[in-house]
C-alpha cells in the first residue's frame, strides 16, 4: 500500500493552516563540557498534512548537527554541543497545512482485519506488522489479559473495526480522568490501569496496548493540538502543549488516528510530529550531557497559532 | 547435507587418541594437576581478582559479578578431521548469518515474505531499530557457537554469540594455564597453538578500517562488566588498550581517546560491550554507560565497530526458528548444523578430574565452544577453544557450571607466523588517561599500604622479642606505638590511655591491619583495570595480595604473613622500576608513589615524636638517653625501612636528631623526604607538567624548619600537590549524565 502525501495545491480537502513554535530549554546548575541532544520535533508529511517549512534551532549554537529519517518516516534532529554551556535551548518552528478528514469508512469485522494481518506480505508487512508487536511501554506480556477484557467492551463479535475503535476510544475517554499530576514520562502502563488517570501519553499507550492485545496493528502518534481559549478569552501565546493520541489499521481506510484523551477522531486540529511504537520511539526532546553532578530544569513551551 | 563428519573406524569424537589418553587420565597426577591448574588460573588473577568488592579510589564500589572458575586438566581433545569438519560447519554459520544481518537491516526481505515475521523481530530488544539502513563494511568480524555432540554422535549448535561474543580471552587463558600443568603432554603430542589466533583477530579487526595502519581498541564496559577479565586478557594479547565509555568522546562524528597529550582518534572499536549499552541516544539504550553519539559516528563512517551494532539481533531466542528458516532461504548450507530443539537430549559425556565439578561426578556433557573471525578475505576458526562442563540437570544453552576444560585440535599444525604483522600499540605513548589515573592511584595506595604493613610488623615484633617495653614507664611506650600505628592510617586523633597495656595496642594494630586490606582493596581494583600496563609477574603478586588480604580481614596475620605482603610490596616496586615502560603514564605513577612516600615519612615522625603541639615539649624528643625515646627512634627508622641505613652510617646508638636527618635531609636514602623531592623534580622537568608551580622549591624551604613547623608544613605543600596532579589531569568528568527526557503531556 502506498501513501500519498497530502497537498494541499491538488487536494479537494479543506485545510486550517497553523504556526508551530515548540521550545524547550534546559538549565544546569553547573557547566557541563559536551552536550548530545537528539530531537523529534519536527512534523512530518502525512496523508492529511503538509509541511510548508521547518527549522530547529539550538542555542547555544551547536558544534555539529545532523538530520535523519528514522525506520519509520520521522525527522530527527541530532545536536553535539562540545563548548562549555549551562544551558541548552532548543526552539522548533514549522508551518503546516492540515486538511479537515472525512469521517473513516471501513466496515470490515475487527476479526477479519487480524486475520488479515496475519498474512501480509511485502511492505505492508513491515511497515504493519511492526506496530502489532510488544514495545517498551506496551507490556503485552503482563498485561495482555487484562487489555484485551477492556477493549473487548468495544470491540464486540463481528463489529466493524473503525466502530470498534471509535467506541474504544469514547470508553477510555469516559473511564479515565486526565491527571497532569499522576504520572510522568516513564509511568508504567499498569499504574495508569489501576489508577484510572494519566495524561494523553498514558491513554495514548493503553489505547495501544488495548488494539496490540487483540492482533491490531496501532502506532503511538506525537504532536500537538490547536486548543481553543475558554469562551471570551484571548487565545495565550506557549500555552499549548506537546499531545500524543494513537492510530489503528484498516484495510480500506488505512491507518485511522483517534485521540482517546478528548475522546474523538482528530478532524484538522490536530499535528503529526512522528509516529513509532510508543513513546520510546518519539521522544521529543532527549539527550546527555558530559560534566560534574548538576541540578537540571526544564521548561517547555508550545504555541500551535493558527494562520490565516 | 551430512550432519555428522562420518568415518568409522576411529574413536569416538571429544576422546584422544589411547596413548595420550592414558597420560591425560593419570589417576595419580589428577588431583595434583586440578591443584596446580587452580593456582594458575588465581595467580593470572582470573579466578580471584575480581570477585571480591572493593571500593575504587575514588570511592565507587565495583559491583562485579563474576564468579571465579575451575579448569578441569583433562582437556576435550578433536581429532583432525572431526576439527575441519566442524570449521568448515562453522565458518559456513558464520557467513550465512552474515547474509541474514545484512538482509534484516537492509532490504529486509525475509521480513517481507514473512519468514521472519516483522512483529516477532519488532518485540525483541536486540532488533536494533537505529541500525536499519546502516550498511557496515562488514557486520560480523567475530562469531562463537556454542556446540554440543549428542550420545548417538551428532552435533547440534546451542547458542550463536554474535553481539559481543565472550570467552576468547577466557580460552586463551585456560590454555595458558593448562600448557603449564600439562607440559610433558603437551609436549608429546601435535596440538594445534593457538598462538597464532590473536594476530588473525587483529587483522580481521583492521579489516574493518579503509586506514593503513587503523588505531584499534578494545572497548569494555569496565570492571562492572561479568566478562572484565575476559577483556582484560585478550587486550593484553592483542597488544591494544582497553578503554571504557569514559575514556572516549564523539566530536565531529569521529571516535577519540581521551589521552594525556589531549584527544586522538580511534579508526575500530572491538567493542565487548552489547547492543543495548553502545550509544545512550540509542533508541531503547540502556542506561548511559556507552559512548555518546558512538552510532552517529558509526553512521557517518568515522567509527567502525566490530561486531556492528545490531548483531545481537541473532541471539534473540524467540526469533530462533525464524532466523533458522533466514538462513535456508538465502544460503542453504552445505554443512548445516542443526539447532539442539531440546535441553534433554542425551549427550556425549566426557572424563572430569576427580572433584573438579563435585566429588562423585567422574564424567560429564560439555558444550563447546568455538571462536571464528573474518580476517577480511575468508573466515578463520581457531584451532581450539573452551568448553563448559554441564552438570546434571544443566540446560546446555545457559551459562551454567563454573568448569571449564582447555580444547585441544590433534594433528593441525600451523606454520609460524611470518609475514607482515601489524604494527603493536606502544604502551608508552598516548596513554588513556583514565589508565594514567588509576596508575596514581595504584601507587599511592601500594606505597600507603606498605608503610602501614611495615608498621604493623615492626610494632608486633618489638612486642614479641621485647615484652618489657610494654610497661615501660606506666604505658609510656605502648602509647607512643598506638601513636604511630593511628598516624600510618592517617589517624591524628588519639587518646592517650594511662597504663596502656598490650590489649589496647593490639586494638590499635588491628585497626591497621583493616586499613592495610583496605588499600590492598583499592589497590588492586585500580591495578585491575591497567592490566596492559602491568608484567605477568605483576598479576601474579597482586593475586598472591588478594589472598593476603584475606588473612588481614579475618585477623588472622601473624609476622610471617606480613613479611609475605612486604616481600610481595617490594616486588611490585621492584617491577614499577625496572619492568615498567618510561613515559608519562610512569611518571606520573611514580609521582604518586614519591608524594605518598612523603606523606609516610611526615605521619610516621608525627606519630612518633608526637604531634605537632606536643612534640616540642616532649622532654626526650629534643636529646636523647631516654629509654622510651631510644626504643620509639628506633621504630621510626625501621617502619620507614632506614634501620640498617642508620646503622651503617653512624654505628652508633640511635639518636633522635640523626635519625631525623637521615628521614628528612639525606638523599642518598631512598626513603627521605629529600630523595622523594629529588625524584618528583626529576619527573616535572621530565615531562611537560608539573606537580604544581614553586613545590620543589617551597618544600625545600620548609625542610630547614625545625620539625614541628616543619611536619604540618611540608604535608600541606605535598597534599596541595597531590590535590593539583589530579585536578590537572584528572578531574574533567567524563561520565556520561542524561537530560530529563521531555513528555508528550496535554
Amino acid at each position: 500500500m502506498t501513501t500519498t502525501w497530502f497537498d494541499p495545491s491538488t487536494s479537494a480537502f479543506e485545510h486550517r493552516s497553523y504556526r508551530v513554535t515548540h521550545r524547550t530549554a534546559y538549565h544546569y546548575s553547573a557547566t557541563m563540557s559536551d552536550g548530545y541532544t537528539v530531537v523529534n520535533v519536527v512534523p512530518r508529511n502525512t496523508e492529511w498534512q503538509y509541511v510548508r517549512d521547518t527549522s530547529v534551532e539550538l542555542v547555544p549554537i551547536e558544534s555539529g548537527s545532523d538530520r535523519f529519517v528514522d525506520v519509520f518516516g520521522n525527522i530527527v534532529h541530532q545536536f553535539g554541543l562540545h563548548e562549555p554551556h549551562a544551558d541548552v535551548v532548543v526552539v522548533a518552528t514549522s508551518s503546516v497545512d492540515v486538511a479537515l478528514r472525512p469521517d473513516p469508512i471501513d466496515d470490515t469485522p475487527w476479526e477479519a482485519v487480524v486475520a488479515r494481518l496475519d498474512s501480509l506480505t511485502g511492505d505492508d508487512a513491515i511497515d504493519v506488522g511492526t506496530f502489532r508487536a510488544a514495545s517498551t511501554f506496551v507490556d503485552l506480556g503482563s498485561l495482555g489479559g487484562t487489555l484485551r477484557e477492556y477493549a473487548g467492551r468495544s470491540f464486540t463479535d463481528h463489529r466493524s473495526v473503525v466502530d470498534s475503535a471509535r467506541s474504544l476510544c469514547g470508553q477510555i475517554f469516559t473511564d479515565y480522568e486526565f491527571d497532569a499530576d499522576f504520572s510522568t514520562v516513564s509511568t508504567p502502563l499498569a499504574e495508569v490501569i489501576e489508577a484510572r488517570r494519566g495524561v494523553c501519553q498514558d491513554f495514548a499507550h493503553l489505547a495501544v496496548g488495548c488494539l496490540r492485545s487483540l492482533g491490531l496493528a496501532a502506532r503511538y502518534v506525537s504532536g500537538y493540538i490547536e486548543t481553543a481559549p475558554p469562551p471570551g478569552q484571548p487565545r495565550l501565546v506557549g500555552a499549548d502543549a506537546s499531545h500524543a493520541w494513537c492510530s489503528v489499521w484498516t484495510p480500506q481506510a488505512g491507518w485511522v488516528d483517534f485521540d482517546p484523551t478528548n475522546g474523538h477522531l482528530p478532524a484538522n486540529r490536530h499535528v503529526t510530529v512522528a509516529w513509532g511504537r510508543d513513546y520510546a520511539d518519539v521522544i521529543p526532546v532527549r539527550g546527555v550531557m558530559i560534566g560534574p553532578t548538576a541540578e537540571q530544569t526544564l521548561e517547555v513551551s508550545v504555541d500551535v497559532a493558527p494562520m490565516p | 547435507m551430512s550432519l555428522t563428519p562420518v568415518s568409522s573406524d576411529r574413536t569416538p569424537p571429544l576422546s584422544p587418541p589411547d596413548d595420550l589418553r592414558r597420560r591425560l587420565l593419570d589417576p595419580d597426577l589428577l588431583w595434583q594437576r586440578q591443584s596446580r591448574a587452580d593456582r594458575l588460573l588465581a595467580a593470572e588473577g582470573a579466578g580471584h581478582l575480581v570477585h571480591d568488592l572493593p571500593v575504587r579510589a575514588d570511592g565507587r564500589l565495583a559491583t562485579i559479578e563474576s564468579r571465579p572458575w575451575r579448569v578441569d586438566p583433562i582437556p576435550v581433545v578433536l581429532d583432525t578431521a572431526t576439527f575441519r569438519w566442524l570449521s568448515l560447519a562453522v565458518a559456513e554459520r558464520m557467513q550465512a548469518l552474515e547474509r541474514v544481518l545484512v538482509d534484516l537491516y537492509g532490504a529486509r526481505q525475509l521480513l517481507r515474505e514473512r519468514i521472519v515475521p516483522a512483529e516477532a523481530v519488532a518485540a525483541t530488544e536486540g532488533y536494533r531499530i537505529n541500525a536499519v539502513g546502516s550498511d557496515p563494511r562488514r557486520w560480523l568480524t567475530t562469531y562463537a557457537v556454542d556446540l554440543a555432540l549428542d550420545a548417538d554422535g551428532m552435533w547440534w549448535v546451542v547458542n550463536d554469540l554474535t553481539d559481543a561474543p565472550p570467552g576468547l580471552g577466557y580460552a586463551l587463558l585456560d590454555r595458558s594455564v593448562i600448557s603449564r600443568v600439562l607440559p610433558d603432554v603437551m609436549h608429546g603430542a601435535p596440538i594445534a597453538s593457538l598462538a597464532r589466533f590473536p594476530a588473525t583477530l587483529r587483522r580481521g579487526l583492521a579489516a574493518n578500517s579503509l586506514t593503513d595502519s587503523p588505531r584499534i581498541v578494545l572497548f569494555s564496559g569496565g570492571l562492572d562488566h561479568p566478562s572484565y577479565i575476559d577483556h582484560s586478557f585478550l587486550a593484553v594479547q592483542l597488544g591494544v588498550h582497553l578503554v571504557e565509555g569514559a575514556d572516549l568522546v564523539v566530536r565531529q562524528r569521529r571516535v577519540w581517546l581521551r589521552t594525556l597529550d589531549g584527544l586522538e582518534s580511534v579508526d575500530v572499536l572491538y567493542r565487548r560491550l552489547e547492543d543495548p549499552f553502545l550509544d545512550p541516544l540509542a533508541t531503547g539504550a540502556r542506561g548511559a554507560i556507552g559512548v555518546p553519539g558512538l552510532l552517529q559516528a558509526e553512521r557517518s563512517d568515522g567509527v567502525s565497530l566490530a561486531n556492528a551494532h545490531g548483531t545481537g539481533v541473532l541471539e534473540e531466542r524467540s526469533l530462533r526458528r525464524f532466523l533458522e528458516a533466514g538462513i535456508e532461504r538465502l544460503c542453504p548450507l552445505e554443512q548445516a548444523l542443526p539447532m539442539l530443539d531440546s535441553p534433554g537430549r542425551r549427550l556425549a559425556t566426557v572424563p572430569l578430574a576427580p572433584g573438579s565439578v563435585s566429588p562423585d561426578l567422574h564424567e560429564a556433557a560439555v558444550v563447546l565452544r568455538m571462536f571464528a573471525v573474518y580476517d577480511g578475505h575468508s573466515v578463520q576458526v581457531m584451532p581450539g577453544g573452551t568448553a563448559r562442563v554441564l552438570a546434571p540437570g544443566d540446560d546446555p544453552a545457559l551459562p551454567t557450571a563454573c568448569t571449564a576444560k582447555d580444547v585441544w585440535v590433534l594433528g593441525h599444525t600451523t606454520a609460524p607466523v611470518i609475514g607482515p604483522r601489524l604494527p603493536q600499540v606502544d604502551f608508552g605513548w598516548s596513554v588513556p588517561t583514565r589508565a594514567t589515573d588509576a596508575l596514581y592511584w595504584t601507587n599511592r595506595a601500594a606505597e600507603r599500604a606498605e608503610a602501614m604493613a611495615r608498621t604493623m610488623r615492626v610494632i608486633t615484633a618489638r612486642m614479641e622479642q621485647d615484652p618489657g617495653l610494654l610497661g615501660l614507664h606506666e604505658g609510656a611506650w605502648t602509647n607512643r606505638m598506638r601513636g604511630v600505628a593511628a598516624a600510618v592510617r592517617r589517624e591524628r586523633e588519639i587518646d592517650p590511655f594511662p597504663d596502656a597495656d598490650a590489649d589496647t595496642l593490639r586494638e590499635e594494630l588491628s585497626f591497621v591491619g583493616d586499613a592495610v586490606a583496605r588499600e590492598i582493596g583499592s589497590l588492586l581494583t585500580e591495578a585491575t583495570t591497567v592490566r596492559e600496563f602491568l608484567s605477568v609477574t605483576a598479576g601474579r603478586i597482586l593475586s598472591h595480595l588478594a589472598e593476603l588480604r584475606s588473612a588481614l580481614q579475618q585477623h588472622l596475620t601473624v609476622v610471617d604473613d606480613l613479611d609475605a605482603v612486604l616481600a610481595d610490596f617490594a616486588a611490585l616496586a621492584g617491577l614499577w622500576q625496572e619492568s615498567t615502560v618510561r613515559g608519562p603514564a610512569w611518571r606520573i605513577g611514580d609521582t604518586g608513589r614519591r608524594l605518598e612516600r612523603c606523606l609516610v615519612v611526615l605521619d610516621l615522625i608525627e606519630g612518633t615524636l608526637g604531634s605537632s603541639d606536643t612534640c616540642a615539649s616532649v622532654p626526650w624528643a629534643a636529646g636523647a638517653g631516654d629509654e622510651v625515646g631510644a626504643a620509639a627512634t628506633e621504630v621510626l627508622l625501621a617502619t620507614n625501612d632506614s634501620l640498617v641505613a642508620y646503622r651503617r652510617r653512624y654505628r652508633s646508638d640511635v639518636e633522635v636528631d640523626q635519625a631525623l636527618h637521615l628521614l628528612v635531609h639525606d638523599a642518598s636514602n631512598p626513603r627521605s623526604l629529600a630523595a622523594s623531592i629529588v625524584r618528583l623534580e626529576q619527573h616535572a622537568a621530565d615531562g611537560d607538567w608539573s606537580v604544581g608551580g614553586d613545590f620543589i622549591g617551597d618544600v625545600r624551604a620548609a625542610l630547614e624548619l625545625p620539625v614541628d613547623e616543619m611536619v604540618p608544613r611540608v604535608r600541606s605543600l605535598v597534599d596541595d600537590a597531590g590535590r593539583r596532579v589530579v585536578s590537572r589531569w584528572f578531574s574533567t568528568p567524563v561520565n556520561p549524565i542524561a537530560m530529563n527526557p521531555t513528555g508528550h503531556v496535554e
